[in-house]
């Protein structure tokens, strides 16, 4: 009888998933969405229910007709009127669940009964009921509510580690932020602290580049855009896409026609620019972490891994003022929106009894970057290392920074390749060394260092002249094996230092043709005589006792006259051989 | 008596045909094949066969065995086996023992033949059986390659459209000026011509899309439809319906049957009057 399914679902302030583990694999089930479908529910104009994106759609028209971001209100006596019907918060979930399940049968091909479903840690036992009412309202037995960490750590496969652990997870999504901080020891995972802001998420990052663009057009256009509502839905999702291109590309013009009669909107934005917009935000999720590591009892040290959940986490700066505030580089490998779904996914696997394959993470096991003049404990230095693509980070990766000239006119630029993690590239690996030849231009010019890192270890290196376009264009090829020439110089180099200890030399001979290794006897078998031996050794368990020590002994010599280049008296003894083995039945 | 005793005798014919029939049971007996599927008391069986063979025989004994066996000279134990000619209507029992080794010897090659052909033809079996389970595996392969390549292109070719549909709503909002424009302005000539060409590019670029099967979701002035739009704001148009469509802040597109992007528009509801 077949294992009967089982469903994790990943049930969202903003958005819901569904993953099932096909061929031991946990796939996020996809319905033109990637997987991702808005936690929102509604009734049409004609009196339909509608769940998902259509429900999104219709949520700035008629909010009297749409439920959003259920999931605060669960556990909560709130009430939701839909057409000429009330309903629950767990009722309004579970018409979400359902959706979700109908999905997951679609793929499946089959009826889904059974669900694992995930809540925040800091879900109330009330709310961790609501929670279960609300599945099996929707038809599902709910068999294990797990928290949200949880379930991104099992999609890390933390939870299958022997060593004890101290795992912070930071999820920043669309409109919430969580902080939670889990201890797992022998596969039990606990949640130590957990904290964040409900109302925090990357639409606050939309908005506050929208009121940049709506200043800009108040300096430069002396026009207020503020009360235009198409205007302001246009410069919306112009600045939600800027914001997504501003995580790879360091330059993002934004470029809006006729946003109002006679006034079109051209206006670059910098990564550094847009930063400093959301810094404020971004400093309050660290205070936040600070806080989870106060209540966790713990110290920054303690933590072996950070794990980014969410989609706003793709904003570099809050991985690099986590790595600063805790000293340890954060990783994303897998996707930031699909990592908790599959961490239900994971261990939906598991309650149907699933061995489950880990995770594919393609990350990048160092960091890549550049050197530039700068600041380097406290003095001026001419080899500070500036970061690109950090380790951990999900392949392909692509990142730019931006530089400036340091003089006027000057000649040309050097550009080195660095791997590694010391803030003083001269500690880290040198795998490539350009020259730019710049054209003439004032002191403060810039140039954009462009890498672009795919899966196979190729880095494509571009570096371009802001105001002329000229680049240069460079491909390093196995970056990651750069490492094993770093450790094989040190090695050479250390062992220089102790001429007389040639330890070293016996792990690897450093010169002269490499010993071959013994070929083995089979090495000089004809192909005819290692089939029946093949065939001796399959049946030799099936023999009978007086004949096993006659099979052996036959192998046996056949293969020293093999090996005593006789071939003569390999063929005889085989035939023997083979008139033995016939007798014996498979 | 040993075989070798009662082969010395000469003349004994009968006694050659005892021994002929007792070393054909016992070779069969002891054959590796029979060997290995008999229990251990074959010699039970064999002595068996031999008395039911022995009892097929006429009860008078021939003419040429001795009365009394028991008179048999003592110095036949000292005679090789060799030296016995035998009768001279029959053949002798070296030339027996020699055809019959040779015999064994085909029988062995023959065998081994036969066990080497037999491997072939399972190992032929097998190859077949795992060939057919390739072809299987390859036409399902084929299959969700053409299915994962159908899916490829109309992802890339839905991607490449979307960024064609956002110069799109440029030309379209760039045509939607003009009649905006102030009359002073248009009475130029060539500013007419200017603005025809921006209706001639843009008609230009629907049928491009067109051929590509894809086709604009008519908005402005049609119900609200969440499927196929997304509502970015609403106004009031007191004499519009509620719910209708009142603009359109870019276009939506179908392409067989699916929504490539969905309209986003302002929509009419009471009491917000713009």
């Amino acid at each position: 009888m077949a294992q009967e399914p089982v469903i994790g679902i990943d049930l969202g302030t903003t958005n819901s998933e569904v993953a099932f583990v096909f061929n031991d694999t946990p796939i996020v089930i996809e319905d033109d969405d990637r997987g991702i479908m808005p936690s929102c529910v509604g009734i049409d104009r004609n009196g339909r229910l509608i769940v998902g994106r259509s429900a999104r759609n219709q949520a700035a028209a008629f909010p009297g007709d749409t439920v959003l971001a259920v999931k605060r209100r669960m556990g909560t006596d709130t009430r939701y009127t839909l057409g000429d019907q009330d309903y629950s918060p767990q009722e309004i979930s579970a018409m979400i669940l359902k959706t979700l399940k109908a999905r997951a049968e679609d793929a499946i091909g089959g009826p889904v009964q059974k669900a694992v479903i995930t809540v925040p840690a800091y879900f109330t036992d009330v709310q961790r009921q609501a929670t279960r009412d609300a599945g099996r309202i929707a038809g599902l037995e709910v068999l294990r509510i797990i928290n949200e960490p949880t379930a991104a750590a099992l999609a890390y496969g933390e939870a299958g580690r022997d060593e004890d652990r101290h795992i912070l997870i930071y999820d920043l999504g669309g409109g919430t932020f969580d902080v939670s901080i889990v201890k797992i020891e022998a596969g039990v995972v606990e949640v130590l602290a957990s904290t964040g802001d409900n109302r925090l998420g990357g639409e606050d990052f939309d908005e506050a580049l929208v009121a940049y663009l709506l200043d800009h057009i108040r300096e430069h256009h002396d026009r207020d855009l503020t009360d235009d509502p198409v205007a302001a839905a246009r410069l919306k999702s112009a600045a939600e896409a800027a914001k997504m291109q501003l995580s790879d590309d360091f330059f993002v013009r934004i470029e809006e026609d006729h946003l109002a009669p006679d006034l079109h909107l051209s206006c670059e934005v910098s990564r550094d620019g847009f930063e400093e917009m959301i810094r404020p935000l971004i400093e309050k999720t660290m205070m936040s972490v600070a806080k989870a590591l106060r209540d966790a009892g713990l110290s920054p040290g303690r933590l072996d891994k950070v794990i980014l959940v969410g989609g706003s986490t793709r904003i570099p700066m809050v991985s690099r003022m986590l790595s600063s505030e805790l000293n340890i580089e954060p990783v994303m490998g897998i996707d930031p929106d699909l990592c908790v779904v599959l961490g239900a996914g994971i261990q939906a696997g598991r309650e149907m009894g699933k061995s489950i394959r880990s995770m594919l993470i393609d990350i990048t096991p160092y960091t890549f970057g550049t050197s530039a003049f700068g600041m380097l404990e406290g003095r001026h230095y001419a080899h500070c290392f500036v970061p690109l693509i950090r380790r951990n980070t999900k392949l392909p990766a692509t990142r730019t920074e931006a530089f400036q000239t340091m003089v006027d006119n000057q000649a040309v630029a050097d550009i080195n390749v660095y791997q590694g993690d010391s803030p003083d590239a001269l500690d880290n690996i040198r795998i490539g060394t350009y020259t730019f030849d710049l054209s003439k231009a004032p002191a403060g010019s810039v140039i954009t260092l462009r890498y672009d890192l795919d899966l196979n270890g190729i880095l494509t290196l571009e570096a371009r002249e802001k105001d002329t376009g000229k680049t240069i264009n460079a491909v390093l090829e196995n970056v990651f094996s750069q490492s094993g020439t770093g450790i094989s110089e040190a090695r050479d180099k250390v062992g220089a230092l102790f001429p007389g200890d040639n330890a070293l030399s016996k792990e690897a001979p450093l010169s002269g043709e490499p010993p071959r290794p013994d070929p083995g006897p089979d090495a000089v078998l004809p192909p005819a005589i290692a089939g029946i031996l093949d065939q001796a050794r399959e049946k030799l368990p099936l023999a009978p006792d007086e004949d096993k020590d006659d099979i052996i002994n036959l192998m046996e010599d056949i293969t020293e006259a093999c090996i005593q280049k006789d071939p003569d008296r390999a063929g005889k003894l085989a035939e023997d051989l083979e008139d033995i083995l016939f007798y014996i039945d498979e | 008596m040993s075989l070798g005793d009662i082969a010395a005798k000469p003349g004994a014919w009968f006694h050659r045909a005892v021994i002929l029939r007792l070393l054909t049971l016992i070779h069969t007996a002891s054959g590796r094949a029979l060997r290995n599927r008999l229990d251990m008391d074959w010699k039970t069986r064999a002595l068996g066969d031999f008395s039911d063979w022995l009892d097929g025989l006429d009860q008078a004994p021939p003419e040429f065995l001795p009365e009394d066996p028991a008179e048999d000279p003592p110095e036949a134990n000292t005679r090789p086996a060799p030296q016995d000619t035998g009768s001279p209507d029959g053949p002798d029992l070296y030339t027996l023992l020699s055809e019959f080794v040779s015999l064994k010897k085909q029988i062995q090659i023959q065998t081994r033949e036969q066990s080497r052909n037999l491997r072939g033809l399972k190992d032929f079996n097998t190859f077949a059986g795992e060939g057919r389970q390739l072809l299987d595996d390859l036409a399902r392969q084929v299959s969700r390659m053409a299915a994962l390549e159908d899916k490829l292109r109309e992802e890339t070719t839905a991607d490449i459209l979307q960024a064609f549909l956002d110069i799109r709503d440029s030309l379209a909002r760039g045509t939607d000026a003009r009649t905006r424009v102030t009359a002073p302005f248009v009475r130029q000539k060539k500013m007419h011509a200017l603005l025809d060409g921006y209706q001639i590019a843009l008609n230009k670029f629907d049928q491009a899309l067109l051929r590509l099967e894809t086709t604009p979701i008519p908005a402005t002035g049609r119900p609200f439809d969440p499927d196929t739009m997304t509502a970015v704001d609403t106004c009031h148009v007191p004499d519009m319906p509620q719910g209708v469509v009142t603009q359109e802040i870019s276009g939506g597109f179908e392409r067989r049957g699916k929504v490539l992007r969905h309209a986003r528009v302002v929509v009419n509801t009471p009491g917000k009057e713009k």
